[in-house]
């Protein structure tokens, strides 16, 4: 059963991050080269996260996994700033994209664009396969023992079939949306997402022992709502939620939300004056 | 004279690392057939410890606590090495994340 959930979770979460990205694409009819880079970044990501599973695995000393950590730590950090940084992109250019599209002109996604997605599509895959690549091993391992194998693929095909199903009938649901609310749910999804990847970031850098203040809980909601009660770790999945989240995480998430929202605005601004 | 020099660092070095370690208690838990050992760890409030958490199985686990923001593959037959508190008096669960029906555990820090 552990391998249906675990797979399905991690195939889920990884998705919906590649799925907002193609479905971003599909929406403004881009070219091919949008989604042969969405492809590749896929592709790569599968590569690395062989490689960075074979790696924990064998990983001895303590400085090969403090370099593992930092790898991880400056993965998330850039898949936050790319993620924020085509939110804003979206916002600035949705509107052009469209009446460029509609007057025939050829479409200007840059060369940087497409790498950008690329490198995202190749971080979210390789976070969340590093780590089913690694449990999957194991489990391999011990269903070889037991003499199970048939069980273990069986259950992990069924988490990666449950994952893909659970996306498509979220991609689905979208498509009842008009342009407008469709552009303002699925960034707001990609900033919520990016904020689950800022929560990770702050609770590296303590487990890191790089800051010692503020690791106590800020509040306590287990009663309310604890990390493992079906809702509690869905939210976690998705925001990134903890029912007892150290001050530094509480205070890092404001921030990076302050800072996502500020330049949201700007860049809706220009967009609003030319529609006046 | 750098030879002396350097001997001689190293002894402070190695004193103060005695010293710390000294003052520094150390837990171990065991992870075996996805179960830690012990499942209740009692330690003293208000001290930094060490915490050791070694895995018998044949299988990676990643040992994970909400509450004290730890998240850190153990491989097979390894052994994590964490430096942890000073805590306040409480209880601090931790589990195995790709065990969470077995590997479950807590931290009981007392007074």
């Amino acid at each position: 059963m552990n391998a249906l959930i675990v797979v399905y979770r991690e195939s889920f979460e990884a998705l919906l991050i590649v799925g907002l990205l193609w479905s971003f694409l599909n929406r403004q009819s881009a070219d091919k080269r949008g989604y042969q880079a969405l492809l590749v970044g896929a592709l790569g990501g599968l590569v690395l996260a062989l490689g960075l599973g074979v790696f924990i695995n064998q990983a001895e000393s303590e400085f090969e996994g403090l370099a593992l950590e930092i790898f991880q730590l400056a993965m998330l950090v850039l898949a936050v700033v790319l993620m924020t940084h085509m939110c804003i992109w979206m916002r600035k250019h949705a509107r052009t994209l469209k009446s460029e599209l509609e007057s025939g002109a050829q479409q200007a996604l840059s060369t940087g664009r497409f790498w950008s997605l690329t490198l995202l599509t190749m971080i979210a895959v390789a976070r969340e396969g590093s780590e089913t690549v690694i449990f999957l091993y194991g489990l391999w391992m011990e269903s070889v023992e037991k003499s199970q194998t048939g069980a273990f693929i069986g259950l992990s095909f069924a988490g990666l079939v449950l994952g893909v199903v659970t996306w498509y009938a979220f991609q689905h649901g979208f498509k009842a949306f008009s342009q407008r609310t469709y552009f303002t749910v699925s960034t707001a999804l990609l900033f919520v997402t990016a904020g689950s990847l800022v929560v990770a970031i702050a609770r590296k850098v303590i487990s890191l022992g790089w800051i010692e203040v503020g690791t106590e809980p800020a509040w306590n909601s287990e009663a309310l709502l604890s990390d493992q009660h079906p809702v509690g770790s869905f939210l976690n999945l998705l925001t990134g939620y903890h029912a007892q989240p150290a001050i530094f995480v509480v205070l890092v998430y404001a921030a990076y939300w302050a800072v996502a929202v500020t330049l949201y605005r700007q860049a809706g601004q220009p967009a609003t004056v030319r529609a006046s | 004279m750098k030879t002396v020099l350097t001997s001689f660092c190293m002894i402070l070095a190695l004193m103060a690392s005695s010293a710390l370690a000294q003052e520094m208690a150390v837990h171990q838990i065991v992870l075996k057939d996805h179960k830690f050992e012990p499942s209740v760890l009692k330690v003293k409030a208000g001290e930094k410890f060490k915490l050791e958490v070694k895995n018998e199985d044949a299988s990676t686990e990643e040992f994970e606590s909400n509450v004290l923001n730890i998240e850190k593959f153990v491989g097979p037959k390894k052994t994590l090495k964490l430096t942890l508190g000073p805590l306040k008096p409480g209880k601090y669960p931790f589990f195995g994340e790709f065990h969470q029906s077995t590997a479950n555990g807590v931290i009981e820090v007392e007074e």
